[in-house]
């Protein structure tokens, strides 16, 4: 089976010969075509070249076309450094005030300079003959916290959540946009990062993130793509529900029980994770890394369950343990 | 519900001009700062501490529950300063060199001075000499730590580094915490304390000055 085969046959409930490995890698593939984390964000070519080798290098079976969680604040307004030896990061933040919301307008695509890079970089991934690329819409609370700062956003959920609800709505049409633009250059996969969503409670989950991402996840299924979400952190509270979202594939981070999201998820969709990507991928030996994902994927191995770190790994992880990650699942299968 | 009570209850819910009035209206009828901050604001911020710990309440409650101990904090300052109440300890505060996350360490904080410890907080992005200095400075006992990232939690090992070259690491205790943070790690650097969580991070803090 080649990676297309295996991911499709997989989601499909069908026999594979091992599970796919959808291990987030982060910046880590920026040594694969030596490039420097700017470069990486900032050069779609290079970005999608070193993805497209990491990936066969990885034995991955997706192309992660993706790079920051800032894409889409910055077309709004969002000031963006670029350090050199690490992801960019929010600098200043357009919305001072939650109120002033009303000046905001959705954007498309075509008004980000750097989410046209990643369409152009996703569309070049779909090139590949035996990987299918996953391409990341950042997903609405991380957008807004991205747009307004983490911290003020959590207390305007509470102050003022008709206008967190309109800033929401706001980004949301633009990742609406973006996956209009995805289906457009001939994908079919997608997936949404939004680990600001986990910091919420339930009951503000629920209201005001959910129904945003349902949306995207909706439009993605008219558009015939499949997603898969990412909310990093502890989720356990939140499971019950983002099983529900339509997402074919729902990642868990490592602070969450594996047993006790298969019991809430209840078989609506595929769990992804779960391991500690420090403890078990970055600070220790290849050994470790393959005893520990060996481990977890004997003890799930009739569930619908894929095993991988459950968040992104630090720029620095040893090729050796990414690696680790690959021969475990082929020992699992 | 007394004063006291009532002045928790508002906290916990986060109202930030009720907590204001309530605390104004105690010291108006001669009610001790130091009991309205240890008997009141103190409880609110710990149960809110309890309530995060066990997943009760989320990241925006416990913000502005901070909030609303903060405008409180702010109107009773004065009053203890004149009473001469000290705080039980000073603490440096920050998140690491080349790591720009503050909603942790804000947390932490607040939930520390919620323990009547100050803090100086040096903010985000630190430079492991700036900690040094500020050591020396405030003749703070414990230094806090904060680290989001996997590429950043190794400046705080470097701030351990520093504290021992400047000749005051046994001066010290080094708290460290963030999401990538686990126990074995806090070991492997040195560390003299990690916690989970924001309040157990407040209760380990509190014990230092106990």
């Amino acid at each position: 089976m080649n990676s297309k085969e295996r991911l499709d046959a997989f989601i499909a409930g069908s026999a594979v010969d091992r599970r796919p490995n959808l291990t987030i890698v982060g910046s880590t593939v920026c040594r694969m075509n030596r490039i420097d984390i700017p470069t990486y964000c900032k050069e779609w070519r290079r970005m999608e070249e070193a993805a497209e080798l990491a990936a066969h290098e990885y034995r991955l079976d997706f192309i992660q076309v993706a790079s920051d969680l800032v894409r889409e604040a910055e077309g709004y307004g969002t000031e963006v450094a670029f350090p050199a030896d690490r992801l960019p990061y929010a600098a200043g933040y357009a919305l001072e005030d939650i109120t002033d919301v009303s000046r905001l307008h959705p954007l498309k695509v075509q008004d980000i300079p750097r989410l046209c890079d990643l369409v152009l970089a996703a569309q070049k991934a779909a090139e590949c003959a035996d990987i299918y690329p996953m391409t990341l819409a950042v997903g609405p609370a991380t957008v807004a916290g991205n747009i307004r700062g983490v911290e003020d956003l959590m207390m305007d959920s509470l102050d003022e959540p008709e206008a967190v609800e309109e800033l929401l709505d706001i980004v949301t049409e633009t990742s609406l946009d973006f996956l209009k633009c995805l289906a457009e250059t001939g994908q079919k996969y997608f997936y949404v990062a939004d680990p600001v969503a986990s910091l919420l409670s339930p009951r503000m989950y629920l209201n005001l993130i959910l129904p945003r991402q349902k949306k995207i996840f909706d439009r993605g299924r008219e558009l015939g793509l499949t997603g898969r979400l990412h909310m990093c952190g502890n989720t356990t509270h939140v499971i019950e529900y983002t099983s529900q979202l339509g997402a074919a594939i729902v990642d868990i981070d490592h602070m969450v029980d594996y047993g006790e999201a298969l019991e809430k998820a209840a078989g609506r969709c595929i769990l992804n994770g779960n391991i500690d990507p420090v403890a078990d991928v970055f600070s220790c030996d290849a050994a470790h890394t393959h005893d520990t994902i060996l481990a977890l994927g004997q003890k799930y191995a009739s569930e619908k369950a894929m095993f991988m770190p459950g968040c992104e790994l630090p720029t620095t992880t040893p090729t050796e343990n990414i690696l680790a990650i690959a021969d475990a699942l082929a020992e699992i299968g | 519900m007394n004063v006291f009570e009532s002045i928790a209850d508002s906290l916990e819910r986060g109202r930030a001009k009720e907590v204001s009035a309530k605390v104004t209206e105690a010291l108006d009828n001669g009610v001790s700062p130091e009991q309205i901050l240890n008997e009141g604001l103190v409880v609110g911020m710990n149960v809110i501490g309890e309530q995060f710990k066990n997943n009760e309440v989320f990241v925006p409650e416990v913000l502005v529950a901070a909030r609303a101990m903060n405008a409180g904090l702010k109107i009773l300052k004065p009053y203890l300063q004149k009473e001469g109440v000290e705080p039980v300890g000073k603490a440096v505060i920050c998140t690491v060199k080349g790591d720009m996350h503050d909603i942790g360490k804000n947390l932490v904080k607040m939930m520390i001075e919620g323990q009547g410890i100050e803090c100086i907080d040096l903010g985000v992005d630190v430079d492991p000499q700036r900690i040094v200095d500020a050591v020396k400075e405030s003749g703070a006992k414990l230094v806090c730590l904060s680290a989001l990232l996997t590429t950043t939690m190794y400046g705080q090992k470097d701030v351990i580094d520093a504290l021992k070259a400047a000749g005051i690491r046994d001066q010290v205790k080094v708290m460290v915490g963030g999401a990538p943070v686990t126990q074995a790690f806090a070991d492997e650097i040195g560390a003299d304390c990690y916690t989970l969580d924001a309040a157990s991070a407040a209760k380990a803090a509190r014990a230092y000055f106990d």
